[in-house]
């Protein structure tokens, strides 16, 4: 029987202890750091950022039309302007790129059909903030006075070359990139800092100490909490750091909860292999490789031999999952096969962990 | 009345080697109980077993009324150890390494610092336990074995490798202990520390007890009886008391009033180990 009461002291213990050892803590840097670079070296993917000046009614339905449209492609700046004179000077003077003025009572007199003015000032040269302006309020306008389409369309995706090869285009390298190192971060806590931890117990002999009390299950638990615990905390903090907002978060999080689980039950099974932390640290490039790599490639175009055999690896399913969590819709449309994998590696981790448990219990 | 430790034909082998060969003996409530040996004798592997952390390959041991292997959840809450080398949590404090093992064994924090005072460490409670010296850890090693109150101690080894002083004051909490009524189960290298402190010892050889008795009986047994005698002209004699004709010598240097002084030499453990394993240790 596993008694919360060790368990929890154990968790404590570790969580306060590990980041007080070096090694532990370069661990928990290295990927924060990345990130951050990663972040700051690719450009912000958006398309372009439009400035416009805005002068009506504050709550007409074209206004959020067009942010609508703006969506993750456009960023869109609105800046109020008290009338048209003053949008105008704000176009004039450069401050911003276009603007819309509206008369009061707009919406209404659009549903009325008494066709109000609108007034568009862009700059002689045009531009694409001017492009999306005019395009966005053709658009608004049809659907505020409920004119149904003029033709129906109909999307088709097909496959052309590997499905995947588009997604770092979707969302960005800086999105990407960053991505990846959520999932090295996750690699660096399960396969380096969770057997570091659970190795240096053995090492140290306090092991020893802690057998007295605790059984081996309740030690490898606690351990196991310190890593779920490592990764949601840096995985939060990295996003926060590098602004990257998941438009799926549920999606998100399941996959970046059943890697962590995945691989912290590798971590814990690897920590069973090595006699000190040192060892761990000294193999943990030739250990880390396999685990942090396929992440990185796994929305890049590669040949299918390749790709076929990455798909066995956790990371490259981890990372699928988390990309369509963050992009918010499916890049990676087989995410059941992902899920499978997943939850394969936790089967077969537990269950050699559970069962060399069991061994040493007996 | 059953006794702390109950041990019966007891054995560990690991493959073809017998560390532990069928072992029997009991200690009794309150009892200092010494187990000697050579390295790989066999002394930390029965600790292992007694203390639930290696499985008996045959026999049985019961420790404070419950068997070691399977009423291991009974019998952890009732014992403790020292083990043979440091192993404290080095990042943590003093009163951090006691308090994380309070909560282990769900005592009050509060007996983290009491232990400290115990042993002497309450100036150093909030310094790192690797600043500590090698006495200083031992010392702390002890208090974190006392923190769950034991009714059976285990202690490993420990004075090995400290300096004379240290190992004196650890010798003192361990007597000081046992007068308090602490059933302790201690190996040692040191025959004096054995001599000084255990009410009985036993001999372990090649993973057998060949010799358990308390150390006066065991020295009387096996130890060599004999006395040096300074004569008037300053050289000295050593005498064997149970041999007719060193009598006879120390009677005709009495009357001719030659003799100085005469110093008894009871023999040492170290003796009895040398007359009953061979070597010493």
């Amino acid at each position: 029987m596993t008694r919360l009461r060790i368990v929890a002291a154990i968790f404590r213990k570790d969580v306060v202890d590990a980041v007080r050892d070096s090694r532990v803590l370069v661990s928990l840097l290295t990927p924060i750091i990345l990130a951050i670079l990663y972040n700051s070296i690719f450009p912000e993917e958006r398309l372009f950022e439009a400035k416009i000046a805005y002068a009506g009614p504050p709550d007409s339905a074209l206004v959020r039309t067009l942010e609508e449209r703006a969506g993750q492609a456009v960023s869109l700046k609105l800046r109020d302007a008290d009338d048209a004179n003053e949008a105008r000077r704000l176009v004039m003077d450069q401050t911003v790129d276009a603007a819309l003025v509206l008369p009061d009572d707009f919406d209404n007199a659009v549903r009325q059909g008494r066709r109000p003015a609108i007034l568009l000032i862009q700059p002689t040269e045009g531009g694409s903030t001017a492009n999306f302006l005019s395009a966005s309020v053709e658009a608004g306008l049809r659907a505020l006075s409920g004119q149904p389409p003029m033709a129906t369309v109909q999307v088709e995706r097909v496959q052309a070359g590997s499905a995947e090869t588009g997604v770092l285009g979707e969302i960005g390298a800086r999105r990407y990139f960053v991505l990846a190192t959520v999932v090295m971060m996750l690699g660096m806590i399960a396969v380096l800092v969770v057997p570091i931890i659970l190795t240096e117990e053995a090492e140290k002999k306090t092991l020893d100490a802690l057998l007295l009390v605790a059984t081996y299950r309740e030690v490898i638990v606690g351990k196991a909490l310190v890593g779920v615990a490592y990764c949601a905390a840096s995985v939060a903090l990295m996003l926060g750091l590098t602004r990257l907002g998941p438009l799926d978060p549920m999606t998100f999080i399941a996959g970046t909860g059943l890697l962590a689980i995945a691989l912290i039950g590798l971590g814990l099974l690897l920590g069973g292999l090595f006699r000190t932390a040192a060892q761990v640290y000294t193999w943990s490039s030739v250990v880390l490789l396999p685990v942090i790599g396929p992440a990185f490639v796994a929305g890049l175009p590669v040949p299918d031999a390749l790709d076929l055999a990455l798909r066995a690896f956790p990371t490259y399913q981890g990372m699928r999952i988390m990309t369509n969590g963050l992009a918010g819709k499916a890049l990676f449309n087989d995410v059941w096969f992902s899920y499978a994998v997943l939850l394969v590696w936790v089967a077969l981790a537990y269950g050699a962990l559970s069962w060399r448990l069991a061994r040493r219990e007996s | 009345m059953v006794g702390a430790i109950e041990v019966t034909d007891l054995k560990k082998h690991y493959g073809a080697v017998r560390a532990v060969d069928g072992i029997t003996f009991s200690v009794a409530e309150g009892e200092v109980f010494g187990l000697l040996g050579h390295n790989g004798a066999g002394k930390t592997t029965t600790i292992r077993m007694l203390t639930g952390r290696a499985r008996p390959t045959a026999g049985r041991a019961m420790v404070a009324g419950f068997d070691a292997v399977t009423d291991r959840d009974h019998v952890k809450p009732l014992i403790n150890a020292v083990f043979e080398d440091p192993n404290l949590y080095e990042r943590f404090a003093g009163v951090e390494n006691l308090r994380f093992f309070a909560t282990l064994y769900g005592v009050r924090p509060s007996r983290a610092e009491e232990l400290l005072k115990l042993v002497g460490l309450q100036d150093a409670a909030k310094r790192k336990a690797k600043t500590y010296s090698s006495g200083m850890k031992q010392r702390l090693m002890i208090a974190r074995s006392l923190i769950n109150s034991p009714r059976v101690l285990f202690l490993d080894e420990p004075t090995r490798g400290l300096d004379p002083t240290s190992a004196r004051e650890v010798r003192a909490l361990v007597a000081q202990l046992a007068r308090e009524g602490t059933t302790i189960f201690l190996t040692t290298h040191y025959m004096e520390e054995a001599d000084d402190l255990c009410t009985r010892v036993a001999f372990l050889s090649q993973g057998k007890i060949v010799a358990l008795d308390t150390p006066r009986e065991l020295k009387l047994r096996y130890g060599q009886r004999t006395a040096t005698v300074l004569l008037r002209d300053r050289t000295e004699q050593s005498l064997r008391l149970d041999d007719p004709r060193d009598a006879a010598n120390l009677a005709d240097w009495m009357r001719a009033d030659q003799v100085l002084t005469i110093h008894s030499q009871e023999g040492t453990l170290e003796d009895v180990f040398v007359a009953l394993a061979g070597r010493p240790l």
